[in-house]
């Protein structure tokens, strides 16, 4: 009858205190984790140059890149997947123009535009892009690197001549049209 | 055999409690989903036609920085204890580079926004001129970073995270940094000419600037001769 009870009890403590020590470790009084900080601090935006220009756009095509990296290891590959954005503006620099670009005799206005072009190679958002996947570590230049690769890919899938006629035939409409405008002012 | 048995039922008894305890956290918490993803915008390109007459070019630096250090926090008994892991700190300072230009949208100049005054001089009404990022970048060789013993590399979500909202306070600033008067005065210095070769004296043209929703000929607020 002793040993009856006394195998009772310990099995009815040994219960007991696994069940206290899980409850403890899932329910919490004590919750550890481990965190870090996501603020950040910036300095005051600083103009560094400015200068007058004269581009006239008339076709803005905005794109998204999925561009990866793999770099192929001894024991495993490492990978690397961003995503970038950015907008190629075809028009008219007007810098490359000089005074004959226009011809008017009478009220006739003739126009001999330069060929519409990519009015800035700097186009790429790099500050917006999205990291998408991510293994190993990298280093500032592979961004680089991968930064230079999607400039090169949104040129090759934007800079299409089918692009190019569209951006060219708008330029020529829109500049005749607004000459006109004050053509048929100065005339009337 | 007795003894056997009696720890076969002590087994079956602890596993019975682990079970519902497991069930009941199951129960207690809601399914938690991972950030979703919207793949069919990935590769979009988007071509909109437009008439955009850029005039001016602002170059603008921002440097946003992070410092951080990894923190224990855990709950004893009610008491919050909070403790920084020695040697996880790390730092990083990015430079972001942006390009900045103010155009007039010349798709909204509409055949009574061109007038002839009283004075026989043309006058030429243009809305007010926008400001727009076109582009950013990433100064990599000069961004510093600095990662103690023991801390974790930067990832690149954490640093294209920061490099967000460093984008997105350039933004905010933009009013502040009167691109917008400047770009008037060069948006004058640019259509004066071109007109002019239509046969007109620099002198006979004027350019106004309607404030942004009153773009029906009236309320300009700035006049700009040659």
């Amino acid at each position: 009858m002793l040993r009856k009870l006394k195998i009772f009890a310990i099995t009815s403590a040994v219960v007991i205190i696994a069940g206290f020590a899980l409850w403890f470790w899932f329910f919490s009084p004590m919750g550890v984790s481990i965190r870090r900080s996501d603020d950040i601090a910036t300095t005051k935006t600083y103009v560094t140059a400015m200068r007058d220009i004269g581009q006239w756009e008339f076709l803005a095509i905005n794109d998204e890149e999925l561009v990866d990296t793999v770099d192929k290891g001894f024991f495993s590959d490492k990978e690397l997947i961003r995503i970038y954005y950015g907008t190629l503006r075809l028009g008219i620099d007007f810098s490359q123009c000089d005074e004959t670009w226009i011809n008017v005799d009478g009220d006739s206005i003739t126009l001999d535009l330069p060929q519409v072009k990519l009015l800035d190679e700097n186009f790429i958002d790099e500050a917006r892009t999205q990291a998408f996947f991510e293994t190993g570590s990298w280093t500032n230049k592979d961004r680089q690197s991968l930064t230079m690769k999607a400039h090169r890919m949104m040129k090759d899938r934007c800079l299409t001549k089918k692009n190019l006629d569209l951006a060219q035939e708008a330029a020529e409409q829109q500049v005749m049209q607004f000459l006109r405008l004050i053509k048929k002012q100065q005339t009337e | 055999m007795r003894k056997l048995r009696n720890i076969f039922i002590l087994i079956v008894v602890i596993a019975i409690v682990a079970a519902l305890l497991f069930l009941f956290r199951g129960c207690g918490k809601t399914e938690e989903k991972g950030a979703e993803v919207d793949t069919i915008s990935y590769m979009l390109q988007q071509i909109q036609q437009c008439s955009r007459l850029y005039v001016s070019e602002y170059q603008v630096r921002k440097i946003v920085t992070h410092r951080d250090e990894s923190r224990i926090s855990a709950r004893l008994f009610g008491s919050e204890i909070n403790v920084a892991l020695p040697a996880s700190d790390r730092r990083v300072a990015i430079p972001i580079n942006a390009t900045l230009k103010a155009y007039i949208d010349m798709s909204e100049v509409k055949p009574q926004d061109v007038t002839r005054r009283a004075d026989g001089k043309i006058e030429v009404h243009l809305p007010e001129p926008v400001v727009v990022t076109t582009a950013t970048g990433i100064d990599y060789d000069g961004m510093k970073q600095h990662t103690s013993l023991f801390g974790k590399d930067f990832s690149d979500e954490e640093l294209s995270s920061y490099e967000t909202r460093g984008r997105k306070e350039i933004i905010n600033e933009i009013p502040h940094l009167g691109i917008k008067e400047d770009a008037r005065r060069s948006a004058a210095k640019m259509l004066i000419p071109i007109i002019s070769y239509l046969g007109m004296q620099q002198e006979d043209i004027v350019i106004t600037f309607t404030p942004d929703g009153k773009r029906k000929g009236s309320g300009a607020i700035e006049r700009i001769t040659h």
